[in-house]
């Protein structure tokens, strides 16, 4: 099928009722959560997974992604109004974006986040819908040593370019760890199960997700509930005059390419995107003294860049299976509960589901191009809500939501020990994403390792003398082995500056 | 260092030695043979590895100046006790009694103000969000949530 035809299944997917109305509430629900602080794109598609058990995969996976887009929405509104960044993506934007509230311009600096947020949405979709398919069919060509040290690479990458390697490299080998668990996917025998039946399927994925996620983040939440400010100024001048557009319409740009990029690198995500844009802005603004107190462009480009990454962060998991960001991992393991097999054959084995999706979040994105103008003040009625009761809802929800994986009480147990490993997690500053890889991609990854071992009849060498193989390891170790390298010279030039 | 830290450290270090303990014991079945790689192989190498980036971890957090940002207490533990028990009193109680009494609990005791005031919107609360979650999951998606000994409150 060619393009045309394509996009045209996409949509005649898209406009089926409960398709509409999956994208509309979730796009709704990501703004909702992008507004409150506390509660982030991972947390939400946590707990609101097992409500969609019940839904067709495509209308799960339309409501899901939705959420994920329209968090990008909301985390900006309350950075700009109360200088509270509802998500990390959106902390950025407070520095010059409170300015402009300060001043009395709160309206175009929402206004101008909104058109950027659209604009640099729709560019990362349509570099999505280009080489998403054709990376795809590039990697049809792959066999299990490729797969292998194309699983490598991206736990190598996400663990790389998180927090500090060794603490990525940890919490990657935790995830590894726990998808050992149950039976072995080539011999079928039990390991690591203690006895109980109830772990020949491996661990719960969702009962995971929803402790680290949502019980650990709500417990979290209730250590440093303070009241939050609530912005009573008037809202005018959302839509930006011309002059004031052209003027952000560079920034717009550069964050839309800068966010795409750094989207499709695993593991560096939206919040590196914002940070990297502004940065960029920063840099290149004529007027330096304006930097920090209220530049437009410093708002206009982290505010495109971070949703361009969302855009940016899905290539790789449609088309490789291996995720950008914390949130598509999650998203990568919901395609697995489904029984979707992520990667190289999901655009031509489920066609209709990859189209629908792409399709459904452009209209996710323009949805919430209209939430974030229009729908402004009634949305931030929400942080009139009491932290405590979020925390509580969190909570209550948390249980219902493992509870109803199998309708028994142990899911729960899973969730609240995952909730304890999660906090601890935070606490000691290991990052909670490699394990979600880990756990999705491990089983995958040994299946392929010993697939590839039994056709080169335990041959090590299998995954070196092939091209695509050896490039892809290298590019990981690398990936791993510079930033190591790069602070190891900072350290000693640190040492030779005070001798 | 902070003592969470090496509680991890150590937590993690015996992990590791457990998944190898186990994965010694582990059958090679015959006609896996061939590719020389059984069950065992892939956790040990995991596990390995995963020791040894904790020792890494552990001595270069060691090395750290003690004036960097430590990690603070666990000031939740009640917090997940309380948590505990309530996945230990809702088979019994049922869904609707204990969750209401969670609620109640978390909005009263971390609400500021008067405790009348507490009082008041930690019942509303209580009302409002296990009536939202009863009325969806089990009304709507027919979800049987827990009902207790006395069976109250089921499909």
């Amino acid at each position: 099928m060619n393009f045309w035809a394509n996009l045209s299944t996409g949509f005649s997917l898209l406009l089926q009722p409960q398709n509409l109305l999956a994208t509309i509430l979730g796009q709704l629900i990501g703004v909702i959560v992008g507004i409150l602080p506390g509660i982030n794109a991972s947390m939400a598609v946590s707990i609101l997974l097992p409500l969609s058990f019940g839904l067709p995969p495509e209308t799960a996976l339309m409501l899901l992604a939705g959420i994920y887009m329209g968090t990008m929405y909301g985390g900006s509104i309350t950075s700009i109004l109360i200088r509270v960044p509802g998500t990390s993506t959106a902390a950025v934007i407070c520095l010059d974006g409170y300015e402009l509230t300060r001043q009395g311009r709160a309206g175009l600096a929402l206004g101008i986040t909104a058109i950027g947020s659209f604009l640099a949405g729709t560019f990362a979709l349509i570099v999505l819908m280009t080489l998403a398919p054709t990376l795809a069919r590039a990697a049809l060509a792959f066999a299990p040593p490729e797969y292998f040290a194309l699983i490598f690479f991206g736990l190598l990458a996400i663990a790389g370019l998180e927090e500090g390697v060794v603490r990525g490299l940890i919490a990657g080998c935790i995830g590894l760890l726990l998808g050992t668990i149950g039976m072995d996917p080539v011999t079928g025998v039990a390991r690591f199960t203690f006895g109980r039946i109830e772990l020949l399927d491996g661990i719960d994925f969702v009962a995971v997700l929803i402790g680290l996620f949502a019980i650990s983040q709500a417990l979290m939440n209730l250590e440093r509930i303070r009241p939050l400010e609530f912005y009573r100024g008037r809202l005018t001048g959302m839509l930006p005059r011309w002059r004031e557009f052209k003027e952000s319409l560079g920034a717009i740009l550069r964050g839309s390419v800068l966010g795409t990029i750094v989207g499709i690198l695993p593991g560096v995500g939206a919040t590196t995107a914002a940070f990297l844009s502004y940065s960029l802005e920063a840099r290149l603004a004529r007027d330096k003294s304006k930097v920090g107190k209220g530049d437009l462009k410093c708002v206009a480009g982290p505010g495109s860049a971070d949703n361009a990454a969302a855009g940016g962060s899905l290539i790789p998991m449609l088309s490789l299976g291996i995720p950008g960001s914390e949130t598509t991992a999650v998203l990568l393991g919901v395609l697995m509960i489904y029984g979707i097999q992520p990667g190289p054959l999901l655009f031509t084995k489920h066609t209709g589901l990859v189209w629908g999706l792409i399709v459904s979040l452009w209209l996710a994105n323009f949805l919430g191009f209209i939430l974030a103008t229009a729908g402004v003040r009634p949305l931030t009625q929400l942080l009139r809500l009491p932290a405590p009761v979020m925390s509580a809802f969190i909570l209550v929800t948390g249980f219902v939501g493992a509870y109803a994986l199998n309708n028994n009480i142990v899911d729960v147990w899973i969730a609240l020990v995952f909730g304890i490993l999660g906090y601890i997690m935070r606490r000691v500053n290991l990052p909670v994403a490699p394990l979600i890889l880990g756990l999705v991609l491990g089983p995958l990854a040994e299946k392929s390792f010993r697939q590839s071992m039994a056709l080169s009849r335990g041959d090590p060498t299998v995954f070196f003398t092939r091209p695509i193989s050896a490039a892809l390891l290298s590019v990981g170790l690398a990936s791993v082995v510079l930033p190591l390298l790069w602070s190891l010279v900072k350290r000693m030039r640190r040492k030779e500056a005070q001798a | 260092m902070d003592w969470l830290k090496i509680l991890s450290g150590l937590g993690l270090l015996s992990i590791s030695g457990l998944w190898v303990a186990l994965s010694l014991h582990l059958p090679f079945p015959s006609f896996a043979r061939a590719s020389k790689v059984g069950p065992a192989h892939f956790p040990i190498l995991v596990a390995s590895l995963l020791a040894l980036l904790t020792i890494i971890w552990l001595v270069r957090e060691s090395r750290k100046s003690p004036n960097e940002r430590e990690v603070r207490g666990i000031h939740l533990i009640p917090w997940y006790f309380g948590y505990a028990g309530y996945l230990v009193v809702v088979p019994f109680l049922g869904f609707i009694p204990a969750t209401f009494l969670l609620v109640v609990a978390v909005v009263g005791f971390k609400t500021r103000g008067p405790w009348a005031m507490r009082l008041s919107k930690s019942f509303l609360a209580g009302i409002i969000i296990t009536g939202l979650e009863w009325g969806v999951f089990q009304k709507w998606l027919g979800v049987p949530l827990p009902t207790g000994i006395l069976g109250l409150w089921g499909r």
